[in-house]
């Protein structure tokens, strides 16, 4: 079984200072998380999803635990073995899209493929292909602010799965969008996950919870629940 | 290579800023190197030309003057001496390499100067076309004259009386053209050079004077005594030409330290400019940089990146450093005293301005510094929240 886990942590912890108290946000999370798997990850505000949730991404690292990603322990890995990590096999999600607003979508898309070391004509050549998979090949040349919000997620869905990660991480995909869009984006998590990736997915609402097939709950730094959704 | 193409697109975002930081920083740099050049440049030139003029006996009257005219020709000289008087000192056993001249007329506006072949033979590498006079009325032409008035060898003029035109034309009097002389020392250029006799032949009704001599003296005591000797037992003014430039160099060396002075304050502003500059770019695209590491961009690339941009503007400082440099020597005749005119070889000595090409990296990199820790201290999932 832990040798198809992409993820895997053991007892992680993760404590912040604040002035002289500390804060401990994460009081010893294991999970286990397998390849082609789809995860809905919920919770109350401040039960620490984004804190797991960059450190799932490397974004960050835990204060003790380990964890073992696509099989190399990550946990005492410097910044730019960090840096090479995420690019390799972590495809990121944000809810304020991250897109860079003097880049067309191509560029935007093409990013990750920049400090993979790929040519050029590679680069554009895979970014043009993704961005048809999400659907916006007409829109290749434009900027962000030429896109509406739910295009500008596809352009951002796009970059994450341009590098082809072994995992997709999205910290509430959804939440700077209106319900009909929604639901668009999620339909795409689930044509993404059906073509064998696997996703992490943060958010509040149950609707989009229910897409995924595996909700785990967290409160106050701890897993609460682990259940198989249909 | 795309690391200066980012960093040249994110300070034309910034255009008028960068510009200004460019400016003000060229300007401390032209300052500088200006300064430099012009110490190195006006000692090399003097040591040059007052090469063998140990002493100059004159007529009384301002001892800058006097150089100015007999040395750089290029002020009034201070009046006339009497031959004989000046002889009587000229055959002390210690001087030696005597150079007597005598003003006379002008042509066009140059001045025709009566003087010895030793004066003529003394000028500094000098290039002659045709040969030296060797009679009266013979002249040999400065190239930048003849080069004025399209004179050639072989060509006759006349001279009107004084530097300034209108006085009086000796039109009885002819010059001949026999040679045309070029020397790197540029006041020489602009002079027409004819034996004593001729001055005197055109001024027959006065007696026979010179406006100045010139000499060598080896022996350091002689140097030392003769000027005052002279002075007390004689009508003439006698000044150590090496001394009195030595005061003008000091004096010009003062101007120099003020400019000096404001240069190094302008590249100090430029440099605060600069790091305020990549700060508040810094933050304003914090969650840009973020984004770059989060898609793996390591330390050295996004470092690229923001030291680009002051490499950028140290480049930029530095173009227009020498666009003012070559602006200030091909305008140097108009703001430095013709005499004093810079060579091109004493202008433009790279290796003068290795020291602050070196300055500005340095600067370029440490005015980064501060940014970049900034940077590297906020944890970069905080960093990535876009607003
Ligand atoms: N850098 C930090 N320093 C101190 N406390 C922090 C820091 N980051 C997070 N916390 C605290 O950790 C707790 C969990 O934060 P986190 O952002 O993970 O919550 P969340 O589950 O994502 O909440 P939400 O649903 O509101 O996004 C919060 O109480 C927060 O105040
Ligand atoms: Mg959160």
């Amino acid at each position: 079984m832990a040798e198809t886990s992409v993820i895997s942590l053991r007892n992680i912890k993760r404590d912040f200072q604040l002035g002289a108290q500390t804060v401990h946000v994460l009081k010893g999370i294991d999970l286990d998380i397998q390849k082609g798997e789809y995860v809905a990850l919920m919770g109350p505000s401040g039960s620490g999803k984004s804190t797991l949730m960059n450190l799932l991404g490397c974004l960050d690292t835990p204060t003790s635990g380990s964890y073992t990603l696509a099989g190399r322990d990550v946990s005492q890995m410097d910044d730019n073995d960090l840096a090479a990590v995420r690019n390799k096999e972590i495809g990121f999600v944000f809810q304020t899209f991250n897109l860079i607003p003097r880049q067309t979508a191509v560029q935007n898309v093409a990013l990750p493929l920049v400090y993979a070391g790929r040519s050029k004509e590679d680069r554009v050549q895979r970014a043009e292909e993704v961005l048809g998979q999400v659907g916006l090949e007409d829109r290749m040349d434009h900027r962000p602010n030429q896109l509406s919000g739910g295009q500008r997620q596809r352009v951002a869905i796009a970059r994450a799965l341009v590098n082809h990660p072994s995992m997709i991480l999205a910290d509430e995909p959804t939440g700077n969008l209106d319900s009909t869009t929604s639901v668009e984006i999620m339909k795409l998590f689930d044509a993404i996950h059906a073509s064998g990736n696997t996703l992490v997915v943060v958010t509040h609402e149950e609707e989009i919870a229910q897409h995924a097939h595996r909700i785990i709950r967290l409160r106050d730094g701890q897993i609460e629940s682990d259940t198989k959704n249909r | 290579m795309k690391a200066l193409r980012f960093a040249f697109k994110a300070l034309w975002s910034r255009k008028v800023s960068s510009l200004f930081i460019g400016l003000i920083w060229a300007m401390g740099l032209l300052g500088l190197a200006t300064t430099q050049r012009l110490e190195r440049g006006m000692e090399a030139q003097l040591v040059r030309t007052l090469e063998g003029s140990d002493i100059m006996l004159c007529a009384k009257g301002s001892p800058t003057q006097a150089i100015l005219a007999n040395i750089f020709h290029v002020d009034q000289a201070t009046g006339n001496i009497p031959t004989d008087e000046a002889e009587k000192w000229l055959s002390h056993p210690d001087i030696l390499h005597v150079r007597r001249l005598a003003y006379g007329d002008s042509y066009r506006g140059s001045r025709i100067l009566g003087c010895d072949s030793a004066t003529w033979l003394h000028i500094p590498a000098f290039e002659l076309e045709g040969r030296w006079p060797e009679m009266a009325m013979e002249v040999v032409v400065g190239s930048h004259v003849a080069e004025k008035h399209g004179v050639e060898i072989g060509d006759e003029f006349h001279g009107s009386h004084g530097t300034v035109e209108d006085m009086g034309d000796h039109a009885e009097h002819h010059y001949h053209v026999v040679g045309i002389v070029q020397s790197p020392e540029l006041h020489w250029n602009e002079l027409v050079l004819t034996p004593l006799e001729s001055v005197w032949a055109v001024h027959e009704e006065e007696a026979r004077n010179y406006t100045a001599v010139l000499a060598r003296i080896d022996q350091a005591m002689t140097r030392l005594m003769l000027p005052g000797q002279i002075q007390r037992n004689s009508p003439l003014m006698a000044v150590s030409p090496a001394m009195e430039a030595n005061r003008m160099v000091g004096w010009m060396n003062q101007g120099g330290q003020v400019i000096e002075a404001m240069a190094w304050l302008l590249t100090a502003i430029a440099f605060l400019s600069m790091a305020l500059l990549l700060h508040s770019h810094l933050r304003e695209r914090l969650p840009e940089y973020a984004l770059l590491r989060a898609m793996g961009g390591t330390w050295g690339q996004i470092a690229a990146l923001v030291l680009g941009q002051n490499f950028v503007l140290a480049l930029l400082a530095v173009s227009l450093t020498y666009l003012g440099l070559a602006m200030a020597f091909w305008s140097q005749g108009a703001w430095l005293p013709p005499g004093l005119l810079l060579l091109a070889s004493d202008w433009w000595n790279l290796q003068f301005d290795l020291f602050w090409w070196a300055l500005t990296l340095f600067l370029a990199l440490f005015a980064g510094i501060g940014p970049w820790v900034w940077l590297q201290k906020i944890p970069l999932h905080r960093a990535l929240v876009d607003h």
